[in-house]
């Protein structure tokens, strides 16, 4: 149980942490940089060794892991609010699947690059995520609807996977680089993309807060909204578009990073509670943390040699979901 | 029939998914300052009937009149603002406090921005004084019982205000306490002319607090009008199938078995 009136302060504590994550994200590494050499090559941006390892590597990570695991979580979060379903996610609904095949399709194919890559990926996500609901109607059956979406979800995702796989085995001299994108590297590239990516995902984030308040009318019940005036549909589409622009966003930039988008949305409402900007707030602070935190478990672990961000955090948000699953499983779902 | 005293008016109604008919030709309208209980064995379409009042069904034959218009011409918000639900199907945000639940209530009165204004704000602190949740307004709604929920949801809907309030079995959950408060919170209402149409199961209830009842039976109205007209033996065994005798308190009417 969550009191209202403390979630300025359990955010105040978010921000403390994400802050703090950041600092440790760039002074731990192959290499120990002490805060102090961070802070003045901010400050004063300087061509020396530590410096350049700052501005050129570590800052340029940060940027794109905090981005990336802003848009996921704000998208997740969204997505299980209005389809009032605790497992859907960008990547559980086809979405991050149907964008990264898109955007490979589109190297591939159209040789295209960079940001012109983000209008295929908001037409792959969108038709794999229409895909995902009709095959959803298809499989009803007996059992509960919002698994039946969950399963289509995970069938579409599978299909995007082994299509873009196979486009990406056709091409051996890409296939390294594309291969790393696609389980989610944060590479030294990827940060080039954001002042593209980085626009429509604030605005789409906006949306999503100023929207807070209203998509709450949608948890009293379908006939509750409808008759206290809110266009129910329309509230659940608009919503549902904006995640997927924070999701493309997410992709296009780094590549589909999988539970994150799950996961991050549950620790938000255990933290904040399901209603208003708060819980929104807190993804935004929670999902930039967790990918900040695959990101130094990344290059640590194994230091020198650095691992790819998307795996480490599949291993943590795979166990999360796990426990989630398990939770659920003896509380039914709710 | 002057529309200027009916806020609510149905003419020749049907409703029905494919070719089954739900509802069949139904008719009637109700007044200001009138309570009008809707009664019925299980499926005989009352919940539906009153759907199609607040305008979340559209029928397939008929019409629906809210306050002299045509309610199929009229938009979610502008219909929001003249008809209130007390929906049967529950559900809160989990951790919204009971004062931000009632304040939902208000939202069609309400910009996009949704600032509550000062008239906001007396109107949800009037409908928790009402409702009897003014002692749980900084509650979390997943924290209370199924009566207190309940009477919360019904202090968001008087919060609501408009023309009509429409209630569907708005008893369920409450002790016999709550059930009269409420039922005399929506007397009250009809008061203060608005028309309210409650679906009810209870006849004793029905025939304390509604002016009239209307009987439905498989998807036809049987009968309506004032409670000692409409409720015999003859009725109770064609509409209900029961064989029972009505004992009669003053205006309260009482089905008992006969064995």
């Amino acid at each position: 149980m969550t009191d209202p009136a403390r979630h300025p302060f359990t955010l105040a504590l978010l921000a403390v942490l994400c802050v703090g994550l950041a600092a440790v994200h760039q002074s731990f590494g192959a290499v120990w940089i002490p805060p102090g050499t961070v802070l003045s090559a901010l400050a004063a941006p300087s061509d020396g060794f530590l410096e350049t390892v700052v501005l050129r590597q570590r800052l340029p990570r940060l940027e794109v892991a905090a981005f990336a695991g802003a848009a996921l979580a704000v998208a997740g979060f969204a997505l299980q609010k209005v389809l009032r379903n605790p497992l859907v996610s960008p990547s559980t609904l086809g979405i991050s699947g149907g964008a990264a095949l898109a955007v490979v399709a589109g190297q591939f194919f159209l040789a295209l690059r960079g940001g012109s890559l983000l209008l295929p990926a908001t037409a792959g996500a969108g038709t794999a995520l229409m895909a995902t609901l009709a095959l959803s109607r298809l499989i009803a059956g007996q059992g509960d609807p919002r698994l039946d979406l969950v399963l289509a979800g995970s069938m579409v995702s599978m299909l995007c996977g082994a299509l873009t796989t196979f486009l990406v085995s056709l091409d051996p001299q890409a296939f390294d680089g594309l291969m790393r994108w696609l389980v989610g590297d944060i590479g030294l590239q990827d940060s080039r993309a954001l002042p593209l990516t980085a626009g429509p995902a604030a605005a789409a984030a906006a949306g999503l807060l100023a929207l807070s308040r209203t998509t709450d009318l949608l948890a009293a019940g379908d006939d509750t909204a409808r008759a206290l005036g809110l266009a129910a549909g329309a509230v659940t589409w608009m919503t549902v578009a904006l995640a997927v622009v924070l999701a493309v966003a997410a992709v296009a930039t780094v590549g589909p990073i999988g539970f994150l988008g799950l996961v991050v949305p549950h620790m938000a409402r255990l933290l904040l509670g399901e209603a208003g900007p708060a819980p929104l707030a807190g993804c935004l602070l929670l999902g930039p943390a967790m990918l900040i935190l695959a990101d130094i478990l990344a290059r640590c672990l194994m230091a020198p040699q650095v691992m790819i961000t998307g795996t480490v955090m599949g291993l943590i948000g795979g166990a999360a979901f796990l426990a989630l699953l398990l939770r659920l499983g003896r509380r039914g779902l709710e | 029939m002057a529309a200027r005293g009916c806020p609510v008016i149905l003419e020749r109604l049907s409703f029905g998914y494919g070719r089954g008919r739900l509802l069949e030709d139904i008719s009637l309208s109700v007044r200001r300052g009138e309570v009008l209980a809707l009664v019925g064995p299980n499926g005989s379409g009352k919940s539906t009937l009153l759907r199609l009042m607040a305008g979340l069904l559209q029928p397939v034959a008929g019409r629906v009149l809210i306050c002299g218009e045509n309610a199929a011409r009229l938009s979610r918000r502008a219909y929001a603002r003249r008809v209130a639900l007390l929906s049967q199907q529950g559900g809160a945000p989990g951790a919204i406090r009971v004062r931000d639940l009632v304040a939902m209530g208000r939202f069609p009165h309400q910009g996009w921005l949704r600032r509550a204004s000062a008239a906001d704000r007396a109107a949800v602190a009037q409908a928790m004084e009402d409702a009897e949740v003014a002692a749980l307004a900084g509650r979390p709604v997943n924290t209370l019982s199924g009566g207190q929920a309940q009477r919360a949801r019904m202090a968001m809907t008087l919060a609501q205000g408009g023309d009509v309030l429409l209630l569907d079995e708005p008893t369920t959950y409450l002790d016999l306490r709550h059930q009269f408060g409420l039922l005399g919170r929506a007397r009250r209402a009809a008061a203060e002319g608005r028309a309210v149409v409650a679906v009810l199961h209870d006849f004793s209830l029905a025939s304390l607090y509604a002016d009239r009842l209307a009987v439905l039976h498989e998807g036809r109205l049987d009968g309506i009008g004032p409670a000692a007209q409409v409720l015999d033996a003859a009725a109770l065994a064609r509409v209900f199938g029961v064989s029972a005798r009505l004992l009669r308190d003053g205006p309260a009417i009482f089905p008992v078995p006969r064995d």
